[in-house]
């Protein structure tokens, strides 16, 4: 450890006194002097060194490495420049003294060229680091921009088709929220009655969001499902079975996970929207069941059921369910049975809310006066839904009337008759008798093509079905019901009830058959008249026969009838008289009704 | 209340005024631009400048110095590109121009596709009718629909 030994203060003392009185002082070193004067009061030995000296110098050294002197001179000499270092980093520290010139040794050429290499070798190095600062930033803003185009790209194309909207306070940015909203509510010229809901409320503003990925999404508001109107009808006839599934509205896909691509989110918001549609027919329905004009009755109302009754057994069931596998059970429930084509009663309510919604733009965007304002009732998608489903009930009731009555009857035909009109249906009646049975030949395969001819023993007519009108048109003289045989009125079409409807038709059909009987026994002799619904042949012994028809239920039942007094053909005809005897034949075919009445002519 | 002449003079002013706002608008655009491709380029010359080896302390000074100019390049860079997604939301809701052609072709393109599926109703209305009747005349032909007399006769 190196020994530090403090300088007398800096005062002057007198070094000598002379017998005169004069004071001798030391002589003033000058300013060079002064520091070399201090180093050499340094004792740069160290105690122990000294020690060792004193003892190496008494030791033999023949075993000592030649380099060794040289070696420890070094080390003595670079323990006096530290030394040197810090003393006068604390004499210049303490302000005692100023260092104002240090002579460093020239350095080596060796020397220099290692400086600069390590000099340029740490300037590299900082270049390399900010060169890969500068990659790492620039490939996270290349991502960013492709992020950015894929997001804006798709924002672009779906503006095409949707309104689009900015989130106030919220900005754009990668990973987080978008800040557009896609504005799915109505116009402003759409009547606000039509369009008013609660249920709907939550759905009118529909967030974009962008992904960590920058991809678009569309998410569904909390708490709110994509559901669908599904509509059922049901008919009490008995006769009437469906064995048909339930038929199932087209399923919207919607999965819940998140959008990729500008078609999934156009698909989600469309599902979207046709669902905030369904929700607002039923609304609608609901609004238009409670008004007290309403012709329906109501059942039962839900949150998403409603049951109605639509008309004389004829029972609507409308439900708004979720758009999911697992409701497919919740459907079932309904067991009712389904008029067919139940499901173009959901596409008849859509597009009857549609005309409503257009009507109700055009209506308030008309200048002027509007037409017709105050006295016009307005629209009501409920009534008229009402007065569909009883056409289509009545309809189908007509169907298998003819159905039965076709089954029934030989030679009469239907076919049905479109009109593509919601409210009104049409059927096509034939009757005609073959022509092998009116030349009295066997009767043959029929082809349908033959069937229609102009001879007075065809018989042809359209049922027209308005509503829950009907009517029967093209007829050519027809005979109402409870007319004798001259009072054809020659009318036209007249109106007839369902329930009517068989024994109207099986009347004209018997005053065709009768009509041509009459033509085929007048041939054979003159003594045959006919009356409404009966050929009358006069006996010579003063008797009449004649052959009635009868038309029950879906077919013709024939009589034959004998009267024992006079030539009274109108007591008989009218049947003031009850017949001597009558005979029950049945439902006959035409080629046994044709020998019956030719056996008649010819034998009477 | 406002008179006519006064409404539409409230309008060219209105106009007048959105005008103006909009080429300020354009213009603090431009200027933001600018500035920030200056600024991206005055610090990377900074930087390439202090490429020179000089003594060690004047090494670390330039070193500290690089960084603080790499930075403002990323920075200037960031900026350039918030720029450029600010005039794509502008783009998505200012152009007016596209958005009205859009929607008239759309309209134009709707309107064809309604009158083609109104001719593709009538065409399938028209084939159901004439399939419905031969399908009816299919069934009432049938063997099952023939009463047992015609069935009888027909064999």
């Amino acid at each position: 450890m190196a020994k530090v030994t403090l300088d007398s203060l800096p005062l002057k003392r007198v070094l000598a006194l002379e017998e005169s009185g004069i004071e001798l002082y030391p002589p003033e070193s000058s300013q060079d002097e002064k520091p070399l004067s201090l180093l050499q009061s340094l004792d740069f030995e160290r105690p122990d060194e000294k020690e060792a000296k004193k003892s190496k110098s008494g030791k033999d050294g023949a075993s000592q490495w030649p380099w060794q002197g040289l070696i420890e001179h070094f080390h003595q000499a670079r323990e006096e420049l530290m030394t040197l270092l810090d003393f006068i980093a604390h004499v210049e520290s303490n302000e005692a003294l100023t260092v104002t010139h240090m002579m460093k040794p020239k350095p080596l050429p060796n020397e220099a060229g290692a400086d600069l290499a390590l000099r340029t070798a740490s300037k590299s190095r900082s270049y390399k680091e900010i060169a890969s600062y500068l990659k790492r930033n620039a490939k996270s803003l290349e991502r960013q921009v492709e992020r950015e185009s894929v997001f804006y790209g798709a924002l672009m194309r779906l503006q095409r088709n949707w309104k689009i909207k900015r989130q106030r306070g919220v900005s754009a940015g990668p990973g987080g929220k978008a800040g557009f909203l896609m504005d799915l509510s109505f116009p402003l010229s759409v009547d606000p009655s039509l369009i008013s809901s609660s249920r709907t409320a939550a759905w009118t503003l529909i967030k974009v969001n962008q992904d960590a990925n920058g991809l678009l999404s569309v998410q569904i508001p909390a708490g709110k499902t994509i559901t669908t109107l599904q509509v059922y009808l049901s008919r009490e006839l008995e006769e009437y079975t469906s064995k048909q599934q339930l038929e199932q509205p087209p399923r919207r896909r919607d999965n819940r996970d998140p959008d990729e691509g500008t078609s999934s989110a156009n698909h989600r918001l469309r599902n979207i929207q046709l669902s905030i549609f369904d929700e607002l027919i039923f609304e609608c329905l609901c609004r238009d069941v409670l008004q007290p004009s309403s012709a329906t009755s109501l059942h039962e109302i839900g949150e998403s059921s409603l049951d109605i009754g639509a008309g004389p057994s004829i029972a609507s069931f409308f439900r708004l369910v979720e758009d999911d596998a697992a409701n497919d059970a919740a459907l079932k429930e309904v067991d009712v049975k389904r008029l067919p084509l139940a499901g173009s009663l959901r596409i008849y309510l859509q597009q009857g809310f549609y005309s409503m919604l257009l009507a109700s733009i055009v209506q308030r965007s008309a200048p002027g006066p509007r037409a017709g304002t105050g006295k016009e009732e307005p629209a009501n998608l409920l009534k008229n839904f009402s007065v569909l489903a009883r056409h289509r009930s009545a309809g189908d009731k007509i169907v298998s009337l003819l159905d039965t009555l076709v089954l029934q009857v030989p030679q009469l035909w239907f076919r049905s008759h479109p009109t593509w009109r919601p409210f009104v249906s049409a059927w096509d009646v034939y009757f005609d008798i073959p022509e092998a049975i009116m030349n009295g030949g066997q009767m043959k395969h029929l082809e349908w093509n033959a069937l229609v001819r102009e001879t007075s023993a065809t018989f042809q007519c359209t049922l027209v079905l308005r509503q829950e009108i009907l009517s029967i048109e093209g007829l050519d003289g027809c005979m109402p019901l409870g007319a004798s045989g001259q009072e054809s009125t020659g009318m036209k079409s007249c109106v007839c009830s369902v329930s009517e409807l068989p024994f109207f038709l099986l009347t004209q059909i018997a005053g065709k058959v009768i009509g041509w009987l009459e033509e085929e026994a007048v041939l054979l002799g003159p003594r045959v008249k006919r009356d409404f619904l009966s050929i009358v042949f006069n006996i010579q012994n003063n008797g009449l026969v004649s052959l009635v028809a009868a038309p029950s239920g879906y077919c013709i039942n024939w009589w034959l009838r004998f009267y024992s007094f006079g030539s009274d053909d109108t007591a008989a005809a009218s049947g003031a008289s009850a017949p001597a005897s009558e005979r029950f034949l049945g439902p006959l075919p035409l080629e046994t009704l044709r020998a019956v009445v030719m056996d008649l002519a010819i034998n009477l | 209340m406002n008179k006519p002449g006064q409404g539409g003079g409230g309008a060219a002013a209105t106009t007048a005024a959105a005008a103006a706002a909009t080429i300020h608008r354009q213009r603090a655009l431009l200027q933001r631009a600018d500035a920030d491709i200056a600024n991206l380029i005055d610090n990377f010359a900074h930087m390439l400048k202090a490429a020179r080896v000089n003594d060690p302390v004047r090494n670390a000074q330039e070193n500290f110095q690089m960084d603080i100019h790499a930075s403002r390049v990323v920075q200037a860079a960031d900026s350039l590109l918030k720029l450029v997604s600010e005039l794509k939301q502008n783009a998505v809701f200012s152009d007016f121009i596209s958005l009205n052609e859009c929607i008239a072709e759309r309209a134009a393109r709707f309107e064809e596709q309604n009158s083609d599926t109104e001719r593709l109703l009538l065409s399938v209305g028209e084939e159901l009718g004439a399939s419905l009747v031969e399908l009816e005349t299919h069934y009432y032909k049938s063997l099952q629909r023939l009463s047992p007399a015609e069935h009888q006769a027909q064999e």
